[in-house]
């Protein structure tokens, strides 16, 4: 069997097996709290996949932390830890909310575009102070990230509490996009929108320019051995840069499609925690592109499910967070172990495949 | 030999799959029959809904069990359940910014009348009312009304004024304060009446106020009680939801008044002199049933003194005299010969 075709199957059985681990947990915390987890893991499960509607909304909610995810996955690869997801999300969604109000006249075809290239620029640039002071200064970026991040949110949240709220609006969010900025829905009743098409062209860019570019290998060199990228002649800080910026800028995107797909509007805190939930994703896809897309969807999809659990089954919220935590950690938890389950289970079989022939050779 | 296995591994997944989905059409379906046999028989007006076609929906932005503001829908939810035979189901602690995905969710379950609890949900629900024209919204104390979109509004001012004349009564220092978690509009229309109120008792009094910015930051809620307590203040009236323990204990430690709100907290503390009431749950069963009876029309409703959804508790703090005092001003207020600046 072929090497990557076996690490593949690998990490797919140690995924099945991460959640069948996970729900085992998870129907005995269940248990004890006197849910019937049977009927609560199917009313999950349905909200999650069954249905026109659900499917979309496991969708909708899987595209950010997939485009986030892709972000991560890449800065960490290249060996810079960007934290800072969460800031560059809501400055990307900011910048495509404020260009989505303020920009009048503009067919959709330039709007939606530079609404969606800005939340890039904004959110890369908002990565460019942690990966600079880094690069230059030698600051740690994961402290400088994670601090900007606060910087980010509160800033955004300040705008809408000021000068970009809404005129007559109750709660503290920015006016409506114009007719002209927003995403055209694939399924009408659902959330899911053009978005979807780009995420997908997004995953396949990312693998094509990753893996089968000098750009992508030497993003890869530098992650891999740093010190010997520089001897062979590799701008390491330059990669660097580039991968943080990129980073940014995806994040940004994670932000403005959920406001030109389907939001709308920025509302304070419009998107708690993405920022920090597109890591777990990078690191359960195993910082692989398709792995990251397949890990967004999974969570995405288990936060679908959740809420629609939470309503059938009246499970307390605070549940569901558990729940959330245990599948990654699980996921996680199996994925790092490495665990070699072809070798383990061929090896089994080809043990008594030999006896056999050394009984038919008696 | 390892083909072979990989084969079967994944017949053995697409089966599981199968399987999965075969049984959830049949847990659907097990689902639906007990709740159809326990259907009244339905006469009446052709207008008129089966209760067991009907679900309710509450969706909180706070936890259902603050003893305030969002438990007073619970229960008005659970009266639902229990006098009409509804099905009902409940979202809480639900971030601004994730009600109207929660919203959308109750709509595609089949829920026909999703409350929102709360003015802040005025907006999300005129976002997605639209798109589910089949399903009824009600924002409880928000001024929105649409073909399938209707709000509910306390007429705000009126406790804020009865709350401040007690206030006034009982103070000492000459200076009461008033707690509330921002100045929207139906906030700020109780502060004005509670200063008009107080003033109304003791033209020198001194109102001061304090918000906490949020409805549940229990320790902000203590800071902002302390230092109004240390500017002078001794009778604070938290406008709030779960903070009010916060100001309640702080009034506690100083040997202070306070004064409850939205439901009579004299139960949680000594220290509450009376408490300005709002019946949410009567909101919410008169609503449900005139939608299962067919005569809810879309719109705002305003509900006040005038009939009976506000009141005043029993006034605990106060001497005869003033009790007197309090019950003639509200006579004069429902016989119209007192006028109160409300926001509706």
């Amino acid at each position: 069997m072929n090497k990557r075709v076996r690490s593949v199957l690998n990490s797919l059985i140690s995924v099945v097996l991460a959640l069948v681990l996970a729900f085992v947990v998870i129907g005995i915390l269940l248990m004890w709290r006197g849910y019937d987890p049977a009927a609560t893991f199917l009313a999950l499960f349905k909200g999650a996949f069954v249905g026109k509607s659900n499917l979309s909304a496991s969708l909708v909610l899987a595209i950010p932390l997939i485009l986030g995810g892709l972000g991560i996955a890449l800065s960490f690869r290249c060996g810079i830890f960007n934290i800072g997801g969460e800031g560059q999300l809501y400055l990307g969604a900011f910048a495509a909310t404020w260009l989505g109000v303020n920009l009048q006249g503009l067919p959709f075809f330039l709007h939606i575009p530079i609404c969606l290239l800005g939340s890039m620029l904004f959110g890369g640039m908002w990565a460019l102070i942690p990966g600079w002071l880094k690069i230059k200064k030698g600051y740690n970026e994961t402290i400088t990230s994670v601090l900007l991040n606060y910087v980010g949110l509160y800033f955004v949240n300040y705008t809408l509490a000021s000068f970009f709220k809404g005129e007559g609006t109750l709660n503290n969010q920015s006016p409506k996009i114009q007719e002209s900025a927003m995403l055209s829905r694939l399924i009408p009743g659902t959330e899911l929108s053009t978005s979807l098409y780009l995420t997908i062209a997004i995953v396949i860019l990312f693998w094509f320019i990753f893996y089968k570019t000098d750009i992508g290998f030497k993003l890869r060199a530098v992650g891999a051995n740093g010190e010997a990228a520089r001897t062979s002649g590799v701008n390491t800080g330059k990669y660097l840069l580039i991968a943080i910026i990129t980073s940014g800028a995806l994040s940004g995107l994670a932000g403005s499609v959920q406001i030109l797909g389907y939001q709308h509007l920025l509302v304070q805190n419009f998107s708690p925690n993405t920022g920090y939930d597109i890591i777990s994703v990078a690191l359960m896809g195993s910082l692989h592109p398709v792995g990251v897309a397949l890990a967004g969807f999974l969570l995405g999809a288990l936060r679908s499910g959740a809420s629609v659990m939470q309503i059938m089954m009246g499970v307390p919220v605070t549940i569901l967070y558990i729940i959330q935590g245990i599948v990654i950690l699980s996921v996680l938890g199996f994925s790092y172990a490495k665990i070699d389950f072809i070798g383990l289970v061929s090896g089994l079989f080809s043990d008594s495949k030999r006896g056999m022939e050394k009984e038919a050779a008696k | 030999m390892k083909k072979k296995l990989m084969a079967l591994l994944l017949a053995g997944t697409m089966l599981l799959g199968l399987a999965a989905c075969s049984r959830n059409t049949g847990g659907s379906q097990g689902a639906a029959g007990p709740a159809q046999s326990s259907a009244p028989a339905a006469s009446e007006a052709p207008a008129e809904k089966d209760a067991s076609d009907v679900k309710i929906a509450l969706v909180c932005n706070g936890a259902v069990n603050d003893g305030g503001w969002n438990a007073s829908a619970f229960e008005g939810l659970n009266r639902i359940h229990d006098e009409l035979g509804v099905e009902t189901a409940y979202s809480e602690k639900v971030a601004i910014a994730e009600v109207p995905n929660v919203l959308r969710t109750y709509a595609r379950q089949g829920f026909n009348l999703i409350f929102g609890h709360g003015a802040e949900f005025g907006e999300p629900m005129s976002t997605v009312a639209p798109e589910f024209p089949d399903v009824q919204f009600v924002a409880v104390n928000a001024n929105v009304s649409g073909d399938n979109l209707s709000g509910t509004v306390y007429k705000f001012g009126e406790l804020g004024y009865f709350s401040g004349m007690a206030a006034a009564m009982v103070s000492e220092t000459g200076k009461i304060g008033i707690i509330p978690p921002d100045d929207a509009p139906n906030n700020k229309a109780d502060m004005d009446t509670f200063e008009l109120g107080a003033k109304a008792v003791d033209p020198d009094i001194q109102v001061m106020s304090a918000f906490t910015g949020s409805w549940d930051d229990l320790p902000k809620a203590k800071e902002c009680a302390d230092s109004l307590i240390s500017q002078g203040c001794d009778v604070l009236l938290p406008l709030g939801d779960a903070y009010s323990v916060g100001v309640f204990q702080a009034c506690e430690e100083k040997g202070i008044h306070s004064e409850g709100w939205v439901s009579d907290q004299h139960g949680l503390s000594d220290t509450v002199i009376c408490s300005g009431i709002q019946s949410n749950p009567d909101v919410y069963v008169a609503t449900a049933k005139s939608f299962l009876d067919g005569t809810f029309t879309p719109g705002v409703g305003v509900y006040g003194f005038e009939n009976g959804a506000q009141s005043m508790s029993e006034f605990y703090g106060l001497n005869d005299d003033q009790k007197a005092q309090m019950e003639a001003a509200i006579q004069d207020y429902l016989d119209g010969k007192l006028d109160i600046p409300t926001l509706y």
